[in-house]
């Protein structure tokens, strides 16, 4: 009977120990990457926003689009709200042209020199910005570093 | 479960993305639609408004009873004059928050907020806009 009591012990002992090691091991692990990657998911979500702000922005006021005081403005306003801090990056506000001649071929130069008398000019905006999220875990083997810097940028046409 | 939620985790994110940035560019196109010829006053959508923009994006992914809609501005509703901005401007500053539930496990924890925000600019106006 006393054999019987023990070895009960034993099995419940030996469960607890298989809980906390696959707790330790792969629930806890888990459970804390699938926190961080929503926090990732989310951050690149606002920072899509944040480059769709600037791109409406720039269509709509081609004169201004690379103004620094209002990308600040536009940027200062998503902060206020952000979970996660968005920064501008080198290159943002960044104004390109190109010349385009309508031919067949329909050639392109680019650069600022003044667009030849048959060549119409157009005039790009870039805009990039970036964030960064601190993870639970790191995860360097696969890309994952702590803190992640995640990145949004493109370039729109605004004349 | 889990590739289930983290799935839904991206649905409602995309959804709150696309009707974030649409409710307020449309709030903004909106308000440059109704510039008077002069182009410093506007009859500017409401607080209401922007609710209704957002729920016809949004209202067949999120419970909407759900989402609180927020702006930069409080006390003057959802527009705010920028002065300063070059050329000075009126704009919206729409942010959306959402208490996440992971779908199956009610009791796992009170939830992630989720949090976007959206900025557009009234266009067509000379400075800012009285709404």
């Amino acid at each position: 009977m006393l054999k019987r009591r023990w070895s009960g012990l034993g099995r419940r002992a030996s469960a607890s120990v298989e809980f906390a090691l696959i707790s330790l091991f792969f629930l806890i692990p888990l459970f804390a990457g699938g926190a961080d990657f929503v926090e990732i998911m989310s951050t690149q979500a606002q920072l899509n926003t944040a480059l769709q702000s600037l791109y409406y922005f720039g269509y709509t006021n081609p004169t201004a689009a690379s103004d620094s005081a209002s990308i600040t403005t536009i940027i200062n306003a998503i902060n206020a709200n952000a979970v996660h801090q968005v920064a501008t990056a080198t290159g943002n506000g960044t104004v390109t042209y190109t010349c385009v001649t309508t031919t067949v071929t329909n050639a392109n130069t680019t650069g600022v020199a003044p667009c030849t008398s048959a060549q119409t000019r157009q005039t790009f905006v870039s805009y990039s910005l970036t964030s960064s999220v601190s993870l639970t875990m790191s995860l360097a083997t696969i890309g994952l570093h702590n803190p992640l810097s995640l990145a949004a940028s493109g370039k729109v046409q605004v004349q | 479960m889990a590739i289930v939620n983290l799935g839904d985790v991206g649905l409602v994110l995309g959804a709150m993305q696309r009707a974030v940035e649409g409710a307020s560019r449309q709030a903004a196109v909106t308000a440059a639609a109704n510039l008077t010829s002069n182009g410093t006053k506007s009859t500017c959508p409401t607080t209401a408004d922007v609710q209704g923009y957002f729920s016809n994006y949004a209202a067949s992914v999120l419970p909407l009873s759900a989402v609180a809609l927020s702006y930069g501005s409080a006390s003057s509703g959802p527009w705010i004059n920028d002065a300063a901005a070059s050329p000075a401007g009126t704009y919206i500053a729409l942010t959306a928050t959402y208490v996440w539930q992971p779908i199956g496990l009610p009791k796992l924890g009170s939830g992630l907020t989720l949090k976007l925000t959206s900025v557009a600019f009234v266009t067509g106006s000379s400075a800012t806009v009285t709404c």
